[in-house]
């Protein structure tokens, strides 16, 4: 067992983890306990695992946790706290964009990261490659307009 | 299981307002306040009458002496917004302050009518929780206002009185609900109270989704965020072979704690391993290397998608059919399909498809041994009451089940089904006193999925060059049944399987649907729309062959051979929204499809061009009209809508399932391929209200693949129609 300490959504949690190659996204959900980061694929296809790393996104499901360490790691739970994070909210609801509603912190948290890397509108849409199987997809691109 | 009878309900059951006495129950909420409750017949009337106890209670308004109003409902919340037209309904006949409405699934135990289910019970399918639970939901509300209304008056407020926001009223003086619930709650009404005593508040408006704020703060849980102190994790790892089961299984891996063999159905010997570890990643990855010798059915090499295509070929042209439906006149078949009538003979064949639920199968178990026991189960299902029903076929006797259903990341008829939970509870039993948490790994969601069923269907029909109308239709369709594998009849006629072939809205005449059951070992299952998504691409491809074998414009020849007047309507409107009349823009095409089904009559245009030379094909646009009888939330309707279209062009385009020696060989979305953002087309959609109450989840789905086919033989030229699903098979999707 490894112990590490992970910074996420400004608080720190040390943990245990049976390998410093543990997918990020497994401490997060099943060690730490915040679920909302979303299982989809497990091979960094449809995006629903996606979280901020120092401000980059990353698909958690495939992002050892040992390189989380000492980074600043932005889940779907820390969007509330983030003007980003609650302008991307804002529009999400507006638009009444999720369905099912388990692809979208994926969504929320590729839109997030495409807003703080600098992007606006069509140019975040763009990049969004992520899989719904719902289809919100209109829904998110008119969200996004409004970035 | 045999959920056919469940998913077709009777008429009576679906028309039915008004509410028994018997069906009807008021209680005292505990901790004060006002419950009324109803119950609906279970959903088949002959499964009712086979149960214990005639009527269930399933939904539950609890008001309370602190003004909050939780409405109980009996359906699960997959995204379709449920949880907000149920409680529009209620709001309308309650008169309720809006922010003070809460919704939650009704808890499944004895009081909310968990303990009396038949093999399903209470789920949430078939496009149906609207049509079942508003017309009860509605009479319950009102009788709940009446009740506050006498309560009211028992307490000295005279005069007249309304009911509004939250309060009872005499114009200059009002009275909470709040402090009227538990008074209330001893009032014995004579009868129904009266409906529409009120303009509607929220009815057909579109309230935002009460689900939505969790969902985009990482506060939804869905099943597989359950998340319970000391909690164990699991994952499953089946026989890859398709029936193959566990023989020999290896040494315990590093990082297992447990490793429990299990089955997917009662009765059933072990078809895979659920691996026990400290986190699900831990046990998905013993799992991965932990050596299993399986025992491989003897059929495994029939189960090959060319050997299955094949012998679909063979039932077509060898197996003597069931008669589906026929008309009076069906002597004069050949007759109609004769000269100078003009003649198509057009075959068309669809795949297996995976759900591809975004939320991957999982259920959570903690037993707990005692006398008597108790087992907890929470799992995103659509069928809570079968959940209940497969954990007492597992427990030992006595044992108390509770069951909490979830929010549903996904369902599209897949997660019906009792496999995951019948593992995850034997993987409970395995570790009692600790709760588990058993997921299916990407991999084996996909490859032991329970798929929609791959068909064949052969159209013969003409149509008379002279007066536009078709004159004759002859239609067999060879397709697994879904209800025979479940233990149905064998020799009866799967409804489901002709479901879009059958009672369609033409005026067809002469004409015959013949079905041929092409029995598989491969598991088949619901998917949105369940026959219809079949069987609609292969009518309204052919009537659109029709059309153009006479050279007729594709919506006039479908108006001059309908006497279905709201199909008319909606085919009116949709003619009007795509711009039918105006000639598309150069190198675009528009094809059309109509279909009838849920309770809702649904037209759709697609409109598409060319993707240069890849061979793709871009969707620009597609419009849908829709006669929903009741439109309670517009924008949950789009929504539905627009769900269905894109679910629907990854099935038109991409993807299936494909079996090699019984091997399934799609296990991730690497090789599933869904629409994506950037091809989304522009969905528009009119909704028409003719009256009664319709299904909307699946009536989008059926009509996508003949509409964009049609517009591809109008693009390409009739030769190059596609009649196979998908267009384009073994596109794979590369990675973000």
């Amino acid at each position: 067992m490894q112990t590490l300490t992970l910074n996420v959504n400004g608080h720190n949690h040390t943990v245990s983890v049976s390998s410093a190659g543990m997918p990020l996204l497994w401490v997060l959900r099943d060690v730490i306990g915040l679920t909302g980061t979303k299982y989809g694929c497990g091979i960094e296809v449809c995006g629903a695992c996606t979280v901020l790393v120092d401000g980059q996104r990353e698909h958690s499901c495939v992002f050892d946790v040992s390189s989380a360490v000492g980074k600043k790691i932005m889940t779907i739970e820390g969007l509330s706290a983030d003007a980003d994070g609650q302008e991307a909210q804002q529009a999400w609801i507006a638009h009444q964009v999720p369905q099912c509603g388990y692809c979208q912190p994926g969504m929320l948290m590729a839109c997030v990261g495409a807003m703080k890397d600098g992007h606006h509108g069509s140019e975040i849409a763009s990049e969004i490659k992520h899989i719904c199987a719902c289809g919100t997809y209109q829904r998110i691109r008119a969200a996004i307009k409004t970035l | 299981m045999n959920a056919t009878a469940l998913i077709r309900p009777t008429r009576s059951c679906v028309q039915r307002v008004g509410l028994t006495r018997r069906e009807l129950l008021v209680r005292a909420a505990a901790g004060g306040g006002l419950m009324v409750g109803f119950s609906l017949p279970g959903v088949g009337e002959s499964l009712a009458q086979t149960a214990a106890t005639r009527y269930r209670l399933s939904t539950w308004i609890v008001i309370g002496n602190d003004e909050s109003i939780v409405l109980q409902i009996p359906a699960t919340e997959m995204g379709q917004g449920i949880m907000t037209g149920l409680a529009q309904v209620m709001a309308d006949e309650l008169r309720v302050a809006w922010n003070h409405v809460k919704v939650v699934h009704a808890t499944v135990d004895a009081a909310h009518g968990g303990t009396n289910a038949g093999p399903w019970g209470r789920f949430t399918g078939g496009s149906l929780s609207t049509r079942l639970f508003a017309p009860g939901i509605r009479q319950a509300a009102a009788n709940a206002r009446e009740m506050l209304v006498a309560a009211a008056k028992s307490q000295g407020l005279s005069g007249a009185l309304t009911a509004s926001n939250g309060f009872i009223s005499n114009g200059s003086k009002s009275l909470s609900y709040g402090t009227l619930a538990s008074a209330a709650a001893k009032v014995v009404l004579p009868g129904n109270a009266a409906l529409n005593q009120y303009p509607r508040s929220f009815v057909g408006k579109s309230v935002a989704r009460v689900d939505i704020p969790a969902k985009v703060n990482g506060s939804a849980r869905f099943g597989i965020d359950v998340f319970l102190p000391g909690m164990v994790f699991a994952a499953v790892k089946h026989c890859p072979t398709i029936g193959g089961t566990v023989g020999n299984i290896g040494s315990k891996p590093a990082g297992a704690m447990a490793m429990v063999p299990v089955s997917t159905q009662p009765g059933q010997q072990a078809n895979g391993v659920a691996v026990v570890a400290a986190t699900t990643w831990d046990a998905m990855r013993a799992a991965r290397s932990l050596p299993v010798n399986w025992a491989l059915p003897i059929d495994a090499a029939s189960n090959d998608t060319a050997a299955i295509q094949a012998r679909a070929v063979w039932l077509m042209n060898h197996a003597t059919p069931v008669v589906a439906a026929q008309s009076a006149n069906v002597s004069h078949l050949s007759q109609g399909l004769a000269a100078p009538n003009v003649a198509i003979d057009s075959s068309y064949s669809l795949p297996f498809l995976a759900h591809a639920a975004m939320e991957p199968l999982n259920c959570t178990v903690r037993y707990t041994p005692g006398s008597p026991g108790s087992c907890e189960i929470w799992a995103p299902t659509q069928a809570p009451d079968a959940v209940t029903g497969t954990a007492r076929s597992l427990c030992p006797a006595g044992t108390v089940i509770k069951v909490t259903n979830t929010l549903v990341g996904g369902g599209f008829g897949r997660k019906f089904e009792q496999d995951f939970i019948h593992e995850a509870v034997q993987v409970g039993l395995a570790t009692p006193g600790t709760a588990v948490k058993l997921t299916w790994p990407r991999e084996e969601d996909f490859a032991h999925d329970q798929f929609r069923p791959m068909a064949l269907s052969r159209i013969r029909a003409a149509v008379s060059a002279s007066t536009g109308r078709i004159s004759a239709w002859s239609h067999r369709i060879v397709t697994p049944s879904i209800s025979a594998q479940r233990g149905a009849d064998p020799g009866a006629l799967d409804a489901s399987a002709v479901d879009g072939a059958v009672e369609l809205p033409y005026t067809m005449s002469p004409y015959r649907v013949e079905y041929i059951r092409h029995d598989t070992t491969i598991p088949v299952g619901y998917w949105r729309s369940v026959g219809m998504s079949i069987n609609s691409f292969a009518v309204e491809s052919a009537i659109d062959e029709l059309a153009a074998a006479v050279g007729a414009d594709p919506i006039q020849f479908r108006l001059d051979n309908l006497a279905d007047q709201r199909m008319i309507d909606v085919l009116n409107a949709l003619k009007l929204l795509s711009n039918w009349s105006t000639a598309p823009l150069p190198g675009r095409a528009r094809g059309v499809a109509i279909a009838k089904g849920f309770g809702s009559w649904v037209g759709q245009v697609a409109e598409i061009s060319d993707n240069g030379s890849s061979g793709a094909v871009i969707v620009h646009r597609v419009c849908t009209a829709i006669d929903v009888g009741t439109a309670i939330n517009p924008d949950a309707i789009k929504g539905q809508i627009e769900g269905a279209v894109a679910q629907a062009m990854a099935a038109t385009f991409w993807v299936r399932q494909t079996f090699v020696n019984g091997v399934p060989q799609v296990r991730n979305f690497n090789r599933y391929r869904p629409v994506r953002l950037q091809e989304m087309p522009q969905i528009d959609v009119r909704i028409l209200q003719g009256g009664g109450v319709g299904g909307v989840g699946e009536p989008g789905v059926p009509c996508v693949a003949p509409a964009i086919a049609n517009a591809y033989a109008r693009l390409r030229g009739e030769a190059q129609r596609k009649r196979s699903l998908p267009f384009f098979p073994g596109t794979t999707l590369g990675g973000l």
